[in-house]
């Protein structure tokens, strides 16, 4: 495969062949006249360590051109009237009001150097949008095959007030593949919006993706966010508070073998009284994998009776794998109730004991310990068939290990 | 309050606050330069292989930026700092008679002279930037225990100093603060016990910063041999001035083989000081190193006490106490570094904050690759007093390591109306109620002191209370 870089002309021609607005034509050039001047997404620094190397990362981003396959399926739900479900680019001429309101509107483009490229080189993506108090019932699944270089991909869900949807995205294949993807999830006052996502891309691939959700007054985004493929993978599952009465849930899992590399922050800021977040990650390392994992709940000001929890637990299966973790809490308000616990250690040997005394034999009892180990991140939140579908990707990973 | 309680309070301020008139035989000038640091080197008549090594750390201290990830330090001036202040010709007597007057009362009215005759097996006091009284008590002497200021261990020990002083253990390449106070250091403690001997009680040093202006940078080492055993209590504190004082002390550990060393540290420096200290031992196998510290004083206190589990079955406690108060930025942590097998670690950290004060946890826990059968908890509590008030909790953990038990917790959170209200109910008053809650938040960590700094401790959190609450 020859890789071609992007440059100012690529970004320019891949403007002018949709025929994009003025606006969204100048957001990808000032994107891209800026990325170098904009830092490098954050990754922790302990003394005499840096937690990620994102250079590869960074080479890639900008290295790598999209190709123009259309290949997310899913698009073409049933949904009720009034609710559209539609690739991004469609919806960019079909509903350019809409589109243009919600893109930027929680993640900001100026943020980093990789959301600045992301800004430039998008274009394949979901658009959601479900008007006042429409309840969407089916969850909107869609499912990526990335067979291209690079692909940029950006997701925009938008709940109106008291608006309810789910949205599942999964996304496979990849070959040396830069996949970069952000995530925008707007959530009116009462609505609720779930975003499921599973990334199970090739382990020669990469993967930097940015998800952040906002609240309206008394409303609700929730997360569970699957991360199993890619060499390296920097990630951020996010949700800003912004209403009283708000709450969010933020689940992630992970399964690392070989050398993959997975950083993975997640966090929630609470600008709003009366609201609650629950972070709640689990993840196993086998082989020589790595995960860097950054939770952070902030509580400012303006934000009392907070309850807000975050949990992460590491099940080290290798000797040679490492956990790397930092749970923060940020508290400016005291009135909050704020807790967070990090566990990392190996399979209990009682464990293996008891199940060898009922006739499992060992590597047997590994598998169903790893398997069991996730089995808490399940069945809080609406994605059943999402979460069978991690069972199964648990599952064959522990075949293949 | 009662009378008597308030009468008591005025007590405790004027115990602090008291304040000598500046004097001194040797006083440098503002700032920091190679002159300066030859003539203090020339002033303690040194050896030139200590001389170097001010001369090495003050060229790290030039190339090492300001630490940009902890609280902000634009205020302090380094440049304005007084390194070093000799007050009086006398220094290092084992007589408190033989100490100058001023200075003797300075700490009469903190107690020393009395808690030695009581609870003490040595202590020593500097003032400024000497160490003007030191002694250890004859039964411990008899057994080979060396405490002494660095000046004289040098003379008297120099092998020792020479090997362990900033080489492998705090070297000046660590930190902006470790360069600083490798280039300028003065006074300090140089404690030595001989393999077996167990000193029964408490060694303490009292550190005292009685000018304005002025930098203290005293060096604590401690070699402890195989099997010894002894606890270590640093004190220290300094009138309020309007002008920027700054400490920054090293304090080396050496624990040796099933060697056990506790270092408690009741730090309540005036709210003008930048307090930013290098802490760290190694602990060969079987050893336990325990840091206590209670930050109470300062401005700004950067403190993260580090230990080295470097033989198998080494082990670390930590307990750690933070209080900040209107204006203070107590930044505090542990660092842990497992570097051998079946080695464990306890961490332990109680933050308050009130009246707009800052507290932060900060600490890191590293396990080694091969370091099996490693167990390590961490647990951070925060309370916050009031809506003003901050308080943020960092940990990072490092973990290559499958066999491993690492679990970490934190939680925070604020006074319970429900509390404040029931102890009401019964005929207290608030702000004594809030009192009571706070001294039972700590209690799990002043119950581990000696009980003269438990009793201590508690009264200088009731100090800070009673300033806000009136």
């Amino acid at each position: 495969m020859s890789v071609q870089e992007i440059d100012a002309d690529f970004i320019q021609d891949l403007s002018d062949e949709r025929d994009e607005p003025d606006w969204l034509r100048q957001r990808r050039l000032k994107a891209w006249g800026s990325y170098e001047d904009l830092p490098a997404p954050n990754v922790i620094q302990t003394p005499g360590k840096r937690w990620t190397d994102l250079e590869e990362l960074d080479v890639r981003s900008r290295g790598r051109r999209t190709d123009q396959r259309k290949t997310r399926t899913g698009i073409e739900a049933d949904v009720p009237d009034g609710v559209i479900v539609a690739d991004l680019e469609d919806a960019v001429r079909d509903h350019e009001e809409l589109v243009r309101e919600s893109l930027d509107s929680v993640v900001r483009w100026d943020e980093n150097s990789l959301l600045a490229v992301h800004a430039a080189a998008w274009r394949s993506g979901l658009f959601v949008y479900v008007p006042e108090g429409v309840e969407v019932d089916e969850p909107i699944r869609t499912t990526t095959e990335v067979e291209e270089e690079a692909r940029f991909s950006t997701t925009l869900v938008v709940a109106e007030e008291n608006a309810t949807v789910t949205v599942a995205e999964s996304v496979e294949g990849g070959d040396e593949t830069y996949f970069s993807n952000v995530v925008e999830v707007v959530a009116g006052d009462g609505a609720e919006i779930n975003y499921g996502a599973l990334q199970n891309l090739s382990d020669d691939s990469y993967q930097f993706t940015s998800k952040r959700g906002s609240t309206g007054r008394d409303a609700s985004v929730n997360w569970i966010d699957g991360c199993f493929g890619t060499a390296l993978t920097k990630s951020t599952v996010s949700t800003v508070i912004e209403g009283e009465g708000s709450d969010t849930r933020n689940y992630g899992l992970f399964f690392g073998t070989g050398s993959q590399h997975f950083d993975l922050e997640t966090w929630t800021r609470h600008d709003a009284p009366n609201t609650t977040c629950d972070m709640f990650t689990r993840g196993v390392l086998d082989d020589r994998a790595v995960s860097a994992y950054e939770g952070t709940i902030n509580v400012t000001k303006p934000a009392y009776e907070v309850d807000a929890y975050q949990t992460e637990n590491v099940l080290l299966v290798s000797e040679k794998a490492e956990a790397d973790a930092s749970p923060r809490l940020e508290i400016d308000n005291h009135n909050v109730k704020c807790s967070h616990a990090a566990t990392m250690g190996r399979i209990d040997d009682e464990e293996m004991f008891y199940m060898g005394s009922r006739g499992v034999d060992e590597e047997e009892a590994r598998s169903l310990i790893i398997e069991g180990y996730f089995e808490p991140v399940f069945g809080e939140l609406p994605f059943p068939e999402l979460e069978e579908e991690f069972r199964e990707l648990i599952h064959e990973k522990m075949e293949t290990r | 309050m009662s009378t008597e309680t308030k009468e008591w309070k005025e007590a405790q301020k004027e115990r602090f606050d008291h304040r000598n008139p500046e004097r001194s035989v040797h006083k440098s000038p503002e700032g920091l330069s190679e002159e300066v640091i030859r003539e203090i080197s020339e002033e303690k008549d040194e050896p030139d292989w200590m001389l170097e090594r001010r001369l090495k750390s003050f060229r790290h201290f030039k190339d090492k930026p300001m630490p940009d990830w902890g609280p902000s330090l634009h205020e302090l001036d380094i440049g304005s700092i007084v390194p070093y202040l000799k007050a009086d010709e006398t220094t290092g007597e084992d007589d408190w008679d033989d100490v100058p007057d001023d200075i003797k009362d300075t700490f009469d009215k903190l107690g020393i002279p009395e808690a030695e005759q009581e609870a003490l097996g040595g202590v020593g006091a500097q003032y400024e930037s000497e160490v003007v009284y030191q002694n250890m008590k004859d039964q411990w002497e008899e057994k080979g225990v060396v405490f002494s200021d660095i000046d004289t261990a040098i003379e008297e020990h120099e092998e020792l100093v020479k090997e362990h002083f900033m080489t492998n253990c705090v070297p000046p390449s660590d930190n902006k603060f470790a360069a600083l106070h490798g280039a300028i250091h003065s006074g300090g403690s140089f404690v030595y016990i001989p393999e077996g001997v167990t000193v029964e009680m408490p060694i303490q040093a009292y550190f005292r910063m009685n000018s304005e202006g002025m930098g203290q940078f005293e060096h604590t080492l401690i070699i402890a041999e195989d099997g010894a055993d002894v606890h270590y209590i640093e004190g220290c504190s300094a009138p309020m001035y309007s002008r920027h004082n700054v400490h920054a002390g090293c304090v080396e550990v050496f624990v040796g083989e099933d060697a056990s060393v506790q270092y408690s540290t009741v730090q309540n420096w005036s709210k003008n000081t930048f307090n930013l200290n290098t802490k760290r031992a190694k602990v060969k196998s079987g050893g336990t190193m325990d840091w206590i510290s209670g930050s109470m004083g300062s401005k700004t206190t950067m403190l993260y006490p580090s230990t080295h589990l470097e033989g198998e079955g080494a082990s670390d406690r930590h307990i750690t106490i933070g209080f900040a108060g209107e204006g203070q930025n107590i930044d505090t942590g542990a660092k842990v570094s497992h570097l051998a097998p079946n080695t464990s670690s306890t961490i332990e950290s109680k933050s308050i904050s009130m009246d707009g004060g800052r507290t932060n946890y900060r600490g890191l826990v590293r396990v080694s690759p091969g370091a099996k059968g490693v167990k390590s908890s961490v647990d951070c509590d925060a309370l916050m007093l009031d809506e003003d008030s901050i308080s943020d909790t960092m940990p990072y953990e490092e973990i290559k390591e499958s066999d491993v038990d690492m679990a970490h917790e934190a939680t925070v959170g604020s006074i319970g109306d429900e509390d404040i209200f029931y102890l009401q109910s019964r005929g207290i008053e608030e702000d004594e109620a809030m009192q009571m809650v706070v001294s039972g938040f700590i209690e799990p960590l002043t119950e581990e002191l000696p009980l003269e700094y438990a009793v201590e401790l508690n009264r200088l959190v009731e100090l800070e209370m009673e300033g806000s609450l009136g």
